[in-house]
């Protein structure tokens, strides 16, 4: 089983060019999964998430998303997010031609 | 084919514009998203999980030469190379931005191509069958109806705002290959006493929700059609639910008045507005209809055809399997693949499309479909130029010939793509074409149709499939539901839930012991596998994919 955890990051979708982003510890947006700031509290999540709700100039639709941590790997928990942070799974398409 | 007049194509333009004014004052932060939001979707551009998706109409299916060629352009300039094309005789890109939507849409513009009510509470995108104007038994070709209801349709002030979505489909003949049952309104061109008129079917749907379509009118005079949608449409509009989305198709609508009563309230409504109605006039539906008269069919040799169908037995395979009979009787409708095992049921590249295109140019009056089974028709076809058709389409991977078989799988975008998907419809597509294939079972299971929906919103149609994949979320894990026994044509049903669902990897094993069974049950290879289903029912395939061991746990 994997422990528990209550680890999330914040995404969303840029408004020029609809691609999924993740906002870091900066507080910039950005695609790079392993830059997002890990929030370990609902608090501090949540207080996040308001302020980038009123970003959406930039950002459309942001929201939290639980991970796992390992290794200081971030992994999210739901197959969903998985894919939105890899790309789908029928071409190599997306964030998986980026990752090295 | 018909052809944009200068309304069409001013009108056009004027949304183009209208909507590059749009974009550019949400990028400048005049528009918030929640009022920017529905304008994109009245422009067919929809959020999904990695990027933009913009869904582009092609009415009844038709597509020039021209227009085809475009989409490639556009897949090649804005996209990823490939488009997709669906169960509603759309094209869907899914990589485009934002900001190039403006310039896309200009660009299908200069073809007579648009996006436009392809989202939203409106009427959608008129569906036809994709053998129109070919096929021999047709009463008249669908498409000019078609056509009339999407000028009605298009931009209708008053029902731009329904309820919910709203879907029409058209046949032309009493074999549906429209699935016209499955739709908010169905018609089917029918002949009484020599005129000829339209059955309309009401309430059909699928999504959470599965109905079939009730006979709402017998028969319906041409001229009077259009009045008598609008009397559905406002019947609907007036009393249709709109406090919740998952009861606001009109299919529920229809379920808590009754048929009869419901068809009380729409002749009301059509006596009263029918003296008023401005009904298109006899010169008008005859500029419709003269705009889809058949092409100058040939008279030619078919001797390289017959030498090559003797001679090439692959060649034959393809002709039995992807080629049907047309009306005249030199020619073949053709449709072509795009389910080769192993690929996404519905894609096709940018070089495949401008192949098509110039195959379409070359032999077939410059005309291709787009099935709502995700492949591409050439309508008419001279036999004569089959031979060489087919080696052209065997070099760019088109010449599956598997039409109707098990890998002629119908899959939604699911969870690769969708941002509603509870799981993933294409890689289980993409394992059943591929292992069906492998094991050459497939030309010896004969017609069978699959279809798999990435959640019950059923946009891959697993209702109506013989073998219906429905993938769900169970505890964070993708599970999928078979249903048994759906049916797609004029015979439509909705098929059964065969139990509990499998996990991804027995899919293919649970598929396996289905048709295992029917192999097994069937009279003779002559039997197909849903009239074998509709005779021995259910049990016999629950016990191959339930066997008592596993249900005693
Ligand atoms: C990401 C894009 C898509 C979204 C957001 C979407 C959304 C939906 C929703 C919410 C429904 C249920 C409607 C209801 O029951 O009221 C639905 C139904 C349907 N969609 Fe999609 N869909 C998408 C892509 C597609 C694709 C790719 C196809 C074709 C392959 C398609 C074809 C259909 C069909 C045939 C139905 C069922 C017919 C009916 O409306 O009853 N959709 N879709
Ligand atoms: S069925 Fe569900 S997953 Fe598939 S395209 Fe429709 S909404 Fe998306």
């Amino acid at each position: 089983m994997t422990e528990f955890s209550n680890k999330q990051i914040i995404t969303g979708n840029t408004l020029l060019s609809g691609e999924a982003v993740f906002l870091s510890g900066d507080d910039t947006f950005g695609p790079d999964l392993f830059n997002a700031q890990i929030f370990t509290d609902d608090v501090s999540a949540n207080h996040a998430l308001s302020q980038c709700i009123e970003r959406s100039d930039e950002i459309i639709s942001p929201y939290l998303v639980s991970v796992d941590v390992q290794n200081s790997v971030i992994r999210p928990q739901e197959l969903r997010e998985q894919i939105r942070t890899a790309g789908p799974s029928n071409y190599f398409h997306g964030k998986q031609t980026e990752i090295r | 084919m018909y052809q944009y007049t200068n309304f069409d194509r001013q009108f056009i333009a004027a949304r183009n514009t209208q909507f590059r004014q749009q974009v550019a004052r949400r990028i400048d932060g005049s528009l918030t998203e929640e009022e920017f939001r529905p304008l994109r979707l009245m422009n067919g551009v929809y959020l999904q999980l990695h990027a933009y998706m913009l869904r582009v109409a092609i009415p009844y299916g038709t597509l020039s030469s021209a227009q085809m060629r475009q989409l490639a352009i556009i897949a090649d300039k804005w996209d990823k190379g490939y488009g997709h094309f669906t169960t509603r005789q759309n094209i869907q890109f899914n990589w485009p931005r934002l900001i190039d939507v403006p310039d896309i849409l200009d660009a299908l513009a200069e073809v007579d191509l648009h996006a436009i009510q392809t989202s939203g509470n409106t009427i959608r995108n008129i569906t036809s069958d994709h053998f129109a104007g070919a096929t021999s038994d047709e009463v008249e070709d669908p498409r000019i109806i078609s056509e009339i209801i999407r000028q009605w349709s298009t931009d209708h002030p008053e029902f731009q705002f329904l309820p919910r979505k709203f879907k029409i489909a058209v046949t032309g003949c009493a074999t549906d290959r429209a699935v016209i049952k499955a739709h908010d309104i169905g018609l089917q061109a029918t002949r009484r006493d020599g005129v000829i008129g339209y059955q309309v079917f009401v309430g059909g749907g699928l999504g959470r929700t599965p109905v079939i379509g009730k006979l709402l009118c017998d028969f319906l005079p041409k001229q009077d059609l259009l009045p008598y949608l609008e009397s559905i449409l406002s019947v609907y509009n007036t009393s249709g639910r709109r406090d919740n989305k998952y009861k606001a198709r009109i299919k529920i609508l229809v379920n808590a008045l009754g048929i009869d009563n419901f068809r009380d309230q729409v002749e009301a409504r059509f006596s009263s507005i029918r003296k008023t109605f401005a009904s298109p006039d006899g010169s008008f539906i005859d500029n419709i209809t003269s705009q889809f008269s058949p092409p100058d069919f040939t008279d030619r040799s078919v001797s390289p055809f017959e030498e090559s169908y003797q001679t090439n037995p692959m060649f034959k395979q393809w002709v039995d399997r992807n080629t049907a009979q047309h009306k005249h009787e030199d020619y073949r409708i053709v449709t072509v693949s795009l389910k080769e095992p192993g690929q996404t049921p519905g894609d096709a590249t940018s070089e495949q499309m401008q192949v098509l295109a110039d195959l379409a140019e070359s032999f077939s009056f410059d005309e291709l479909r787009i099935s709502h089974e995700q492949n591409i028709v050439l309508p008419h076809v001279h036999k004569a130029d089959l031979p060489l058709l087919y080696n052209t389409l065997k070099k760019h991977r088109l010449a599956t010939a598997n039409i109707g078989l098990i890998s002629d799988i119908i899959a939604c975008p699911g969870m690769d793509y969708c941002s509603l998907a509870t799981a993933r419809s294409i890689p289980v597509a993409k394992e059943i074409s591929t292992h069906f294939d492998e094991n050459n079972m497939e030309q010896d299971t004969g017609e069978v149709k699959i279809k798999v929906s990435g959640c019950i919103n059923a946009c891959g149609h697993h209702h109506v499939a013989h073998i219906g994949v429905l993938g769900l979320n169970r505890a964070g894990v993708e599970n999928y539901q078979i249903t048994l026994g759906g049916d797609a044509t004029e015979n439509t049903a909705i098929g059964d839930r065969a139990g509990p669902g499998f996990s991804q990897s027995e899919v293919v094993p649970a598929i396996e012991r289905i048709l295992g069974t029917y192999h097994k049950l069937r009279h003779d290879a002559e039997e197909s596998f849903i009239n074998t289903y509709k005779r021995v029912g259910i049990t016999p395939f629950k016990s191959a994919l339930y066997p008592a061991a596993k249900q005693s746990r």
